[in-house]
């Protein structure tokens, strides 16, 4: 569902994502990686939202940069940028509307897709409250609810559980694992329960290339995340910059 | 049981339109930003008639043409849209969704600037007031299709920047054809409009609003490109 052959993105003049090699089926994909390692860059790569300028990606066995293979993909997509705004003035009913309408799905399955998509993030009593009397992880769920509404094959989610109490987030890793039966679920994030409790497969980034990727098993075999990174980070010389070898 | 009162379709309509969360998910056509417009336009013409001022219908005229693409950029622009980023992401995020804005606004500034501009004072020598609407749509037009090379806000100030060195130019064109007996804006502005979007002049805009309709369904999909600039 998505392939990644030497994928590099450049932000202005530093390399954030660099060479990497990916190749991930349907399941609950996690990512993992400090501040600055190229997460956020990777899934927005992955969501169209920030171009390569190095490297092929297919996504869902399309291509886009092809135009027509590109609304194909994004009509299969759902995503969830770690910052996002709302329209305050909207009710939940009327933001997740839009967000069908964005995503071209079909006038007539959009009110019943709508109240299914409040109901898995718990949200289902509050669908014509204002989003501006929500609370921050109440917005966080309906930041969630935009990305699934059209029921994606590919469901790209950046912190989705940044907000989320604890209760919300053992709903939300069930949802996860539900929605990894069929689809590919990529997630980042900083807590290690995210991945133990609904990932099938982790990948470490570090400086902007996998420093691992494998079962969550093989992971904790490895060592854990933070010996996985600081390995790498000791065999690996500084960040790459644009003209430098 | 009573039967249901059949509802009168056009309000049914036009309340279906208005309330489209497609139409509404914008910072412009919001009931301040229509305030701010309307409250613009009455202070204009008050202050032209408290001045009997013959210059105000040619200058609102000369600007007119590029008042709708600046409250266009104003109220979408990538940093203007809190969704930006999920909406860019999206099949009807490119082209479609900025031709939805562009003709939300263009709906609320044409009739409102041609309602100002017949209220204004009458300047026998500038073109009728309704003369601008077609430069407005094709420079609107320009303004969209230069957003697919330099972003936005960026293409809406190289239009109302290209527009008024334009206008200038003319102004000294004309004024020079006259043997530079210079007589001040009211009289030269009339003449400068009467060439560049009275008359004749309105076949051309005709033209370039055609050719760019075209040019930019040719580049309808450097608007969804990853990456690509809003």
């Amino acid at each position: 569902m998505i392939r990644t052959v030497n994928l590099s993105v450049r932000l202005r003049r530093a390399l954030a994502v660099d060479g990497v090699d990916l190749d991930l089926g349907p399941g609950v994909h996690g990512v993992l990686g400090s501040n600055g390692a190229g997460k956020s860059t990777l899934i927005r790569t992955l969501a169209t939202a920030a171009a390569p300028s190095e490297g092929t990606l297919t996504l869902l066995g399309r291509d886009p940069t092809i135009p027509s293979q590109r609304l194909e993909i994004r009509r299969r997509l759902g995503y969830l940028p770690q910052h996002f705004g709302v329209y305050r003035s909207f009710t939940v009913r009327e933001f997740l509307s839009y967000a069908a309408w964005l995503k071209e799905m079909p006038g007539t399955t959009i009110p019943a897709a709508v109240e299914e998509a409040a109901d898995q993030v718990g949200l289902a009593d509050r669908i014509d409250r204002r989003l501006r009397t929500l609370s921050g992880g109440m917005k966080q769920r309906v930041g969630i609810a935009q990305a699934i509404v059209n029921d994606p094959e590919l469901l790209l989610l950046d912190e989705p559980t940044a907000g989320l109490d604890l209760e919300r987030r053992g709903e939300f890793h069930a949802l996860l694992r539900d929605m990894g039966q069929a689809a590919c679920v990529v997630l980042t994030t900083h807590l290690l329960e995210d991945i133990t409790e609904a990932c099938s497969t982790a990948t470490v980034l570090s400086r902007g290339r996998v420093a691992f990727h494998g079962t969550v098993g093989q992971l904790t075999a490895a060592g854990g995340y933070t010996t996985v990174l600081r390995q790498n980070q000791r065999t690996r010389p500084r960040l790459r910059r644009s003209g430098m070898p | 049981m009573a039967a249901a009162r059949p509802a009168f379709w056009p309000t049914m309509a036009l309340r279906r339109l208005t309330s489209a969360p497609s139409l509404r998910a914008a910072r412009g056509p919001r009931l301040p930003w229509l305030l701010a417009v309307i409250a613009v336009c009455a202070v204009g013409v008050w202050l032209a008639h408290a001045g009997h001022s013959e210059t105000a219908l040619p200058m609102l005229l000369a600007v007119a043409p590029v008042l709708p693409l600046l409250c266009v950029a104003s109220s979408y622009g990538g940093r203007a849209d809190p969704f930006a980023e999920v909406t860019r992401t999206t099949p009807a995020g490119g082209l479609r969704i900025l031709l939805i804005r562009n003709g939300q606004i263009l709906l609320i500034c044409l009739p409102l600037l041609t309602a100002m501009a017949q209220l204004l004072p009458d300047n026998r020598w500038a073109p009728g007031a309704a003369t601008w609407l077609l430069p407005a749509l094709t420079l609107t037009l320009f303004t969209l299709l230069a957003s697919s090379y330099i972003g936005g806000w960026p293409a809406a100030l190289v239009t109302t920047t290209g527009w008024m060195v334009i206008v200038g130019a003319f102004t000294e064109v004309i004024d020079k054809k006259r043997g530079n007996r210079h007589k001040g804006l009211e009289d030269l502005l009339p003449e400068v409009l009467r060439e560049l979007i009275g008359g004749s002049a309105q076949m051309w805009w005709a033209i370039g609003a055609a050719v760019l309709v075209h040019l930019l369904a040719k580049r309808r999909h450097a608007f969804d490109r990853a990456g690509g600039r809003r």
